[in-house]
């Protein structure tokens, strides 16, 4: 019996001398962190509230400061799962607090505005506006309902109201969209500077980055915009927009092969409507065949109806009747510039140009510099037979920004020589 | 009306199942579930392609859609063992187009591939569609090897890209690689897994789920006992290691330790009957006790430390054998006891007087007790083991070996109070009084018992039941 | 409800773990999300503000030069130090503000103002911070610097410039970048004509707790606390010593020693109607910090972003403010929940801790005269109004041992007479709340969050914050295991079994032996 015991402990104890000297010998490698070796994209934006609502659920503030966060994730990761999630723990604040809770309804207001009902984000704001007067995020949500309803004036007073409460990037961008709309191209671009400076988060600074190089684009300045795009992507070189904004920069410059294949590579990847539909037109420009990318975009107005794109889609692919419809429908919800210029569009294409141009007017009024709203306006001008005015107005358009649309922009110079 | 009001109750329970897409409808969504073989990798790649990237790519047109897809996937997952690139083939591929929103079909493709190739830690990276939006898993589990904590669970939360859940507080998941280590043989979950008997023959799916060790597929009789077995092995797993932690992973080892004692398949009932028959003192409980403490901790510790010295040599054949060898044991102490019963019946009609049976008996009893008790702590219980690997894993050996001391400490204290209840009750009460006549009149039969129960522990642990 | 997590500190934890946070998130994906996005611009709602988010103040006599007085204010905190492309300047269209009121009007007599220029050396070629090793704040690799202009304002407005062009030190890029960070900082330590230093720089945040701690107004487990929620994590700091004349009322800091202190931020706001446009507006308070958790425990949820615009006059006339003070929420819910009875009746002890200063000259329940500004001898006090600041007595010497709990345990040279780094103030704040200024520490909470001091020791002489940390934060938690060696010098297990192994083998192979030896006879 002690012999078995004896040869157990030589044979435990070589086991033992074995172990030691294998973690001995281990032990010199880089301390390498145990069990932590996934890779996984943390979304540690929200991991604090997540956190803290597992402890404590039935805090209302921190239900709706998550339901906030998570409509900026939306914003940021464009994964539209968090908008449900943000309506769930919205919903769970004002079921911990269904009174007062005036967190909880800017962040309603803030995830109606990104679902684009307006209205609804309008009522949201104002129910909050008179429970937290003091807090700008309040007046970010009010901004953006009232400039999207058309209401260009109370938007602008809201920003206002914003930047006196909250100089900073939300209040300073919204600041330069307010200028932007208005003309004021100088006011929007320093606007835009002061929140880039002010931006702290990369998806921030990529905003601000990618609406600089927007701003550039959209006035005609090529290197300008292709500055800011590449300042933007060198914080997140795989940022869709900043991508797209280089490919138009690529096109505008006769890299039409380019900025196809970027288009394709951007349109596989993320195939948002807007890519798609730019694709489509990018593709009528290079002379080829832009119908499967139509026809995509058609399924996915079925699946998320947003009438203002579908109408610019349908009118864009020679269906004047649906442009119209879908117009009207938009114009029956929003009198926002962009859907009367839609209208007046989608009216000239059905021949009723005495109504289109007095929506073109309203799209202009006030003060927008915006190339494809002169050229709507100069070819709506043409087709009344208003050829001097028209071809004031084209000649404008093009002077603004001469690449303004893949399609239009040669067509504009077309329509131009014509009415010489 | 019942049928509606369940399924209303229903609905209430389990409201608003997440949408076919979670992350909308032109994501595309990756699953990835790795098994870890001990000569391959395989992996079982599904990826769930919502309505609009279907749309656009129409791969129902393509006629070799499926093989072709799985051939760009196989060359887009990385799979490195030992930090050596090892080349992925398509084992199978196939695709199905599930009806999604708006009348538009999906895309559902699945591709097998292995990699072939063993080492101690497997990294895979999914490098597929990697730009896209969409769902990004990844399980694991080991077949034949173990998985040494691993960082993903071992069943997909979805079901493979079937029902995304739908919790408020979690994001989706976004998980592209993994690095896997492997413990050759030393696997705390194949061991738990095998003895548990919870892991299907050659099955791909051990219970992972849980990071720890072995953390669900413990034997335990009772679920009770099953739960408290995992709070046990997570506690030796656990990372904080508080000195409270530590007090109460001890304590429970001892609480542990005892239960397990008292479940049955132990030995006990040859203990019981030996003791009962051979006129056992309180002194020879506790030797048994002693002896199997001493054994059983040993055992561990033995076989503990040899798995980690030499991973070549696979645990659950050196529990069977073990279990094989006991049973032998037991057997012999049988044989040997059926032998005296035999040759020296005198002895044991002698029995009557207390003093005279037990001095006589003390020569052969004493070897025939510390047999019993080595045969009863022979078998390293599984869950000590587990305790003890998963505690040499996270390089906390010394607590490993305490946890498994106490647990030793805990079986013995159900054996010998076993033991000591039944020497007193046969001391005390007639009812026991006649049985330990009928036994010592058929010394016999005693040692005829010990040895099937000998046979059946041996023949048990051969065919792994 | 005041929840830590909707506070303007935490809001900012937020918006701060977004920035850390997004640099992983940015895997390609979208700068819009649904359809429309070319009308609808989505611009960030909730951005944060860091660099101007004022976290902590602190005003003490200076240890090592006792004729002095230190103010240290931290911005922009959760700064994850793992180097790489982050780094955290000042904003440099922003005021950064240590205001003194010694006579206790609740207007600023003295104000010291910091202002940034940005030195951008990169060029359109390169987005780095830095090009190699930086060992100097003149080091050429270091691409990106910053100065500043420190300011010293009176209360007519009237400015003399103290430091011009003071050099800020960089953000801590790591051990391969700044292998000495400290010879860095030691090089920004500026010294003041009179007598004064300055430092703008990285550093440690100062401040230790557990935000957690808060979770007990929910019916949180308070077992859970006692992690540090800003170890490891970085600030912005700046530090101010000053001859104590400098700040007393009339220079006479004998007389006069006790001043109020708070920090605050300006950014400038934008003039957007039409035919007025500016780009630069008038000067908005973003930021306004005096005590600590002033914004965890008393002002409202509701009421935060307000109170980050108030300047200290206007304090007393928000109703809503004044009346958290007296009848604070968190007693009463600390009741409702722990069975720890709220103290009674009007809270004039929190009046005396938050808005007045200790002293019993304003008829306060608390029975001593320690850091209220009518304690100077020359302050009129038909002029005092009640508001919220740090106040320091400065003729309270400093402690030789310091004690964490300050004022509650007889150590009236720490929090809430002035504060010192190491004071507990969560404890002490949740203490006072209590009721322990008057009725002594409340023992059912006597260990707070059990976070008892920094992570990183704080240093014996100016700017005394320590180092910022350049090894990345795990703010993950649990997906980052710690693998339990000791640091360095002799692997003690490995070597432990290793014995245990030869003791085994020795014992083994002896007892064999003997059997051996003794077997033959018996056979």
């Amino acid at each position: 019996m002690i012999r078995l015991v004896a040869i157990t402990a030589v044979v435990g104890g070589l086991a033992l001398l074995v172990t030691a000297v294998t973690s001995l010998s281990t032990s010199d490698a880089p301390a390498q962190p145990v069990g932590a070796v996934t890779e996984v994209a943390t979304h540690r934006t929200v991991s604090a509230l997540q956190d803290k609502l597992r402890r404590t659920p039935s805090d209302a503030d921190a239900w709706a400061a998550l339901g906030s966060a998570y409509v900026e994730q939306a914003r940021v990761t464009g994964d539209p799962s968090y908008y449900g999630k943000a309506q769930g723990a919205l919903d769970t604040s004002l079921r911990h607090r269904p009174e007062g809770n005036g967190f909880a309804t800017i962040g309603l207001g803030a995830l109606a505005n990104a679902r684009h009902d307006f209205a609804a984000a309008r009522d949201h704001a104002t129910r909050a506006q008179a429970l937290l007067p003091d807090t700008a995020e309040v007046y970010g949500v009010l901004a953006d309902a009232l400039t999207q309803l058309g209401m260009a004036a109370e938007a602008t007073a809201a920003v206002q109201r914003m930047l006196d409460l909250e100089p900073g990037v939300p209040s300073f961008t919204r600041a330069a969209y307010d200028l932007e709309q208005r003309g004021d191209v100088a006011g929007a671009r320093a606007a835009l500077e002061r929140a880039s400076d002010a931006a702290a988060a990369s998806p921030d600074v990529v905003f601000c980055r990618y609406r600089l190089g927007e701003l550039a684009f959209d006035h005609g300045d090529l290197d300008e915009a292709l500055s800011q795009y590449s300042q933007g992507l060198a914080v997140d070189p795989r940022d869709v927009m900043l991508l797209q904004g280089k490919a138009k920069v690529e096109f505008a410059r006769g890299s039409v092969d380019e900025a196809l294949r970027m288009y394709s590579e951007l349109v596989q990847r993320t195939p948002l409507p807007q890519l798609v539909h730019e694709y489509a037109n990018m593709l009528r420009a290079a002379g080829r065949d832009p119908a499967p990318q139509f026809a995509v975009l058609e399924r996915q107005f079925a699946l998320a109806p947003d009438d203002l794109a579908a109408s610019v889609a349908a009118a864009d692919r020679g269906d004047a009747a649906s442009a119209l419809r879908l117009a009207e429908a938009e114009w029956g919800r929003r009198q926002h510039v962009l859907v009367a210029d839609a209208l007046a569009w989608a009216l000239h294409l059905n021949g009723r140009h005495e109504e289109a141009l007095s929506f073109a007017d309203r799209a202009v009024s006030a003060g927008w510099h915006n190339a494809a709203f002169l050229y709507h306006r100069g070819v709506i001008l043409a087709a009344l037979g208003r050829d001097a005015e028209a071809a004031g107005v084209v000649e404008e358009a093009l002077r603004i920004n001469p690449h303004f649309s893949f399609v239009d922009a040669p067509r504009a110079r077309e329509v131009l020589g014509g009415l010489r | 009306m019942r049928v509606l009001g369940l399924l209303l109750l229903g609905l209430l329970l389990f409201p608003a199942q997440a949408e076919a897409h979670p992350l909308g409808n032109f994501t595309v969504n990756h699953y990835h579930g790795i098994t870890v073989h001990p000569d391959r990798v395989t992996v079982r790649a599904v990826v769930d392609t919502a309505e609009i990237p279907t749309l656009q790519e129409r791969p129902a047109e393509v006629g070799d859609y499926a093989s072709r897809e799985c051939a760009v996937l196989s060359r887009a997952t990385s799979v490195e063992v030992d930090g050596r690139a090892v080349p992925v083939e398509v084992r199978s591929s196939a695709v199905e187009f599930p009806p999604g929103d708006g009348g538009l079909p999906t895309t559902r493709l699945t591709c097998v591939v292995e990699a072939w190739a063993s080492g101690e830690t497997v990294a895979v990276r999914a490098g597929y569609r990697d730009d896209r939006v969409g769902w990004r898993e990844m399980t694991a589990v080991g077949d034949g090897v173990a998985l040494l904590d691993p960082p993903v669970p071992g069943v997909s939360v979805t079901g493979e890209l079937r029902e995304y859940p739908d919790d408020l507080l979690s994001d989706p998941l976004d998980v592209r690689s993994v690095v896997l280590r492997v413990g050759a043989g030393s696997s705390a979950a194949v061991v738990g897994g095998e003895v548990g008997g919870s892991s299907p023959p050659g099955g791909s799916s051990l219970p992972g789920g849980s990071s720890l060790p072995g953390g669900s597929s413990l034997p335990g009789g009772s679920s009770l006992l099953g739960a408290a077995t995992q709070a046990f092995t997570s506690l030796a797993g656990d990372r904080d290691l508080t000195p409270l932690v530590g007090v109460l992973a001890v304590v429970l080892s001892l609480v542990l330790g005892a239960s397990h004692a008292a479940l049955p398949g132990h030995g006990k009932t040859v203990i019981a009957a030996y003791l009962a028959g051979r006129a056992g003192t309180p002194r020879d409980a506790l030797v048994v006790g002693a002896t199997v403490t001493l054994t059983h901790t040993a055992g561990v510790l033995a076989l503990g430390l040899l798995i980690s010295a030499t991973s070549a040599v696979a645990g659950d054949s050196v529990l069977r054998w073990l279990g094989v060898v006991s049973g032998v044991l037991v057997t012999a102490v049988g044989v040997t006891l059926l032998r005296a019963s035999v040759r020296r019946p005198v002895l044991v009609g002698h029995g009557h007087g207390h003093g005279h049976g037990h001095a006589h008996g003390h020569g052969v009893g004493r070897t025939g007790l510390i047999g019993m008790g080595v045969a009863g702590g022979l078998v390293p219980s599984p869950s000590a083991l587990v305790v003890l690997l998963g505690a040499v894993a996270l390089g906390r050996t010394w607590f490993g070996v305490v946890l498994v001391l106490g647990y030793g400490l805990g079986m013995a204290a159900t054996l010998t109070a076993v033991g000591l209840l039944l020497v007193r009750l046969r001391d005390r009460l007639a009812a026991v009084e006649r049985l330990r006549d009928r036994f010592t009149a058929l010394p016999v039969i005693t040692a005829a018992l010990v040895v099937v129960v000998g046979v059946g522990l041996a023949v048990r642990a051969a065919w792994g039941w | 409800m005041s929840t830590p997590l909707t506070s303007r500190r935490a809001a900012k934890v937020v918006a701060a773990l977004a920035a850390v946070g997004a640099t992983a998130l940015a895997t390609g994906l979208l700068g819009a999300s649904g359809a429309g996005a070319s009308s609808h611009r989505e611009a960030p709602l909730i951005a944060g503000d860091p660099a101007v988010d004022n976290t902590d103040v602190y005003a003490f006599v200076s240890p090592d030069h006792p004729d002095t007085v230190t103010l240290i204010a931290n911005f922009s905190p959760f700064q994850e130090p793992n180097g790489g492309p982050n780094f955290y300047p000042w904003a440099t269209d922003a005021r950064y503000d240590l205001n003194v009121d010694n006579d206790g009007d609740a207007r600023a007599d003295i104000t010291y103002r910091f202002t940034f220029q940005n030195d951008d050396r990169r060029g359109k070629s390169t987005f780095l911070y830095n090009n190699g090793e930086v060992t100097s704040l003149d080091d050429e690799n270091l691409l990106f610097r910053q100065t500043y202009t420190l300011e010293l304002v009176d209360q007519r407005g009237a400015s003399t410039k103290l430091v011009h062009k003071g050099k800020v030190a960089p953000s801590n890029t790591g051990p391969k970048s700044m292998p000495d960070y400290r010879a860095l900082r030691d090089q920004a330590v500026t010294k003041v004509q009179g007598g004064a230093k300055a430092y703008v720089g990285q550093a440690d945040d100062s401040f230790f707790l557990d935000l957690r701690v808060f979770d007990l107004l929910y019916g949180g487990d308070l077992s859970e606390v006692g992690q540090d929620t800003l170890r490891g994590f970085n600030a912005n700091t700046i530090a101010l010593q000053v001859p104590k004349a400098w700040v007393a009322l009339k220079g006479d800091a004998k007389r006069n020693p006790v001043i109020g202190v708070w920090g605050d931020t300006e950014r400038r706001s934008m003039e957007l109607s039409p035919g007025r446009y500016r780009a630069h507006g008038d000067w908005v308070q973003v930021s306004r910090l005096g005590n600590p958790l002033v914004n965890e425990v008393v002002v409202p949820a509701g009421l935060k972003d307000k109170f980050n615009s108030l300047t200290p006059d206007q304090d007393a006339k928000v109703k809503e403010l004044v009346d958290r003070v007296t009848n604070p929420e968190l007693p009463a819910l600390v009741e409702g929940i722990y069975r720890i009875p709220a103290p009674k009746g009007r809270r004039d002890d929190l009046v005396e801790i938050f808005l007045t200063g200790i002293t019993t000259e304003l008829g306060g329940p608390i029975k001593a005269d320690l850091n209220s500004q009518v304690v100077n001898a020359d302050v009129d006090k038909r002029k005092f109004v009640p508001s919220e600041q740090l106040r320091l007595n400065m003729a309270v010497a400093p402690a030789a041992e310091p004690n964490r709990l300050g004022v509650l345990a007889q150590d009236n040279q720490g929090f809430p007479n002035g504060r010192r780094l190491t004071d507990d103030v969560l404890d002490i704040g949740l203490q006072a709340l209590e009721g322990a200024a008057v009725n002594g520490v409340v023992e059912a909470l006597a260990a707070g969050d059990k976070v008892d001091a920094n992570e990183n020791a704080f240093e014996k002489q100016f700017p005394y914050v320590a180092l910022p940390n350049n090894t990345a934060v795990n703010a993950g938690g649990a997906e980052v295991a710690i693998k339990p060696t000791a640091g360095g010098g002799v692997p003690t297990a490995p070597l432990l079994s290793g014995l245990l192994a030869l003791l085994l083998i020795g014992a083994g192979a002896w007892v064999l032996r003997h059997r051996a030896q003794q077997e033959p006879p018996t056979e």
